[in-house]
């Protein structure tokens, strides 16, 4: 086990090499803009030739990229170009938000999307069946964004339970930030537990037809006892596999729906930075997130290995 | 499956002759018919500049569709060709797939939203981008699809009686990933119509007075309380154009998959 967790630890270096050298590529077309951005026009030619030196845009681009990536390993993400502020430090107070909702959504998906693939896989093609099938599509086809304003206007304008926008901290009481965060984390959530539910229901369809599950019937053993206990335990392995991408998603997801309920989080940043064009900001969280989906893979790949003694690679 | 269908011609032939169809200029402001309701008058409503949400609504299914299409099409060919190669020749697949890899770790709406930063936002550049971020999924498809067709007897007869390797690749190997790759495009397709309104509703896409559906619905985003129609329309027209894709494609992956066809 132990080296298989190394062998899987040492195979990502090449992997988080060609992510960084992607996005210093992406980046390093952008360069020149860089300048642009936060020059004034008037600015003299050789003002701007000092600036590029300043900012170690006349070095070679090995070197460049060797100093990006040493910077990154010592946590320093570069410094915003419009605010001066380093990346690092917008970035943390924005964590909070971010990972509040992402955190919830992935309870919520959890909470509703087994189930209710359970449910479906009780009796395959029956009405509940097709049911559930017919709510996985639609909610993996309804726009994050537009079910965000069918919330907010309904929820926060006509019936005002939840507060229309922005975000309050857990640091001010536990009620406040969970309203705060309930509907962005409920829309958030709609679109994963229908891959959960579609995830669920495909994979007990195909464990309850194999001969442990007729040995389990035949023994007499409940109904129930054969789906919960014996078929799920089994059936549920693709689905752990898949909830470390789902939990990046959801991470990623929250970007436009921070957008829709004006919450100080991570996408608004980046979301910010774009339309501003402040490329360090932009950088550094497309690595990060990259960064994150590599390590959570791993972590989920390892899981499985944990899980399912008969996968060993 | 089938209302999918009779929705896309519908949402598809209804964006096609939107200039016939359509009663004002959905550029055009007329600022003494501003945030109307829903009427006979203005069936979707009109929104802050006084624009007809409907007509806009219609002439913003052209982006949306064109942009998908242009999507599905292009990811299907290259990710076909560069799977087949990748697929066919060990050597270069270690350095496909490696990339392939690399480019999957960003996720999706990120790397979108990094290149248009880099690119700048228009259609052009909004189908571009989308199309990078998807290619890498179809080649890793199609090569996998490969690297266990390769192996079949009827390769080895092709290769027995002499048929060059693009011949084997083209006409031999190609056809039989036709199922696949169709399910997967019609997917790509969902995504890219999802995407592009996703990045115009973030100011990061088409530029913002042209009409697409996320850029009618970022311009009613202020309105909500006084005019929600205006931002309910467009996304309504996007989830239902969306749905109507996904169908097709469940349908789709039922009739060319029979292995599925029991599981799911």
């Amino acid at each position: 086990m132990q080296a298989y967790i190394l062998r899987r630890l040492l195979a990502t270096v090449p992997i988080v090499f060609l992510v960084g050298a992607l996005s210093f590529f992406l980046m390093q077309i952008a360069a020149g803009d860089a300048v642009g951005v936060i020059i004034d026009e008037e600015a003299t030619l050789e003002q701007e030739e000092a600036l590029r030196d300043a900012l170690g845009l006349n070095d070679p681009v090995l070197v460049q990229f060797a100093r990006w990536m040493g910077n990154l390993f010592r946590g320093d993400l570069g410094t915003s170009l419009i605010s001066r502020y380093p990346v690092t430090s917008l970035m943390s107070p924005r964590l909070e938000p971010t990972l509040s909702i992402a955190f919830l959504g992935t309870v919520l998906s959890v909470l509703l999307g087994i189930p209710l693939g359970l449910l479906a896989a009780w009796r395959p093609n029956s009405g509940l069946d097709r049911a559930v099938l017919f709510f996985s599509v639609i909610g993996f086809s309804v726009p994050g964004f537009w079910l965000a304003f069918l919330a907010l206007w309904t929820f926060a304008v006509k019936l005002p339970i939840f507060p229309v926008l922005g975000y309050t901290s857990i640091s001010e009481g536990v009620l406040p930030w969970l309203r705060s965060i309930t509907l962005p984390a409920i829309v958030i959530s709609v679109s994963t537990a229908a891959v959960f539910a579609r995830m669920t229901r495909t994979g007990m369809v195909e464990v309850l037809q194999q001969d442990y599950i007729r040995t389990a019937r035949a023994k007499g053993l409940a109904e129930r006892v054969v789906h919960f206990r014996h078929a799920f335990k089994n059936a549920s392995i693709p689905v752990i596999t898949t909830l470390g991408f789902l939990v990046v998603g959801l991470v990623t997801g929250t970007t436009i729906i921070e957008i829709v309920f004006t919450i100080p989080g991570l996408g608004r940043l980046l979301v910010t930075a774009v339309v501003d064009r402040d490329y360090p900001i932009v950088h550094a969280l497309l690595m990060l997130t990259a960064l994150v989906y590599i390590y959570v893979n791993l972590l989920t790949d390892i899981l499985y290995a944990y899980a399912d003694p008969r996968i060993r690679y | 499956m089938l209302s999918g269908l009779i929705f896309l011609v519908l949402v598809s032939s209804a964006s096609v002759l939107a200039p016939l169809i359509a009663r004002t200029d959905p550029t055009r402001t007329n600022t003494l018919e501003r945030l109307q309701a829903p009427s006979a008058r203005h069936f979707f409503g009109t929104d802050n500049l006084g624009m007809d949400v409907f007509d806009r609504t219609l002439y913003g299914g052209r982006v949306s569709l064109f942009v998908g299409i242009t999507v599905a099409v292009s990811v299907a060919v290259i990710g076909v060709v560069i799977g087949l190669v990748a697929g066919y020749y060990r050597r270069l697949d270690d350095l496909v797939m490696r990339l392939a890899d690399a480019m999957m770790a960003f996720p999706t709406l990120m790397l979108a939203l990094a290149m248009i930063a880099v690119l700048g936002g228009s259609v052009q550049n909004v189908i571009i981008v989308i199309i990078s971020v998807d290619t890498p999924r179809m080649v890793r498809l199609v090569r996998g699809q490969v690297l266990s067709l390769r192996e079949q007897q009827f390769v080895e007869a092709a290769r027995a009686v002499g048929a060059s390797v693009p011949r084997i690749l083209f006409v031999h190997i190609a056809p039989n990933t036709f199922g696949v790759v169709m399910v997967a495009a019609t997917l790509y397709f969902a995504g890219a119509v999802m995407t592009e309104a996703a990045l115009s509703y973030l100011g990061a896409g088409v530029a913002p007075y042209t009409p697409t559906w996320g850029n009618i619905m970022s311009g009613g985003q202020r309105y909500l309380q006084a005019a929600v129609w205006v931002s309910f329309f467009p996304g309504l027209f996007l989830f239902l154009t969306v749905l109507a894709i996904n169908l097709v494609g469940d349908g789709l992956r039922d009739a060319l998959d029979p292995r599925l066809r029991r599981g799911l």
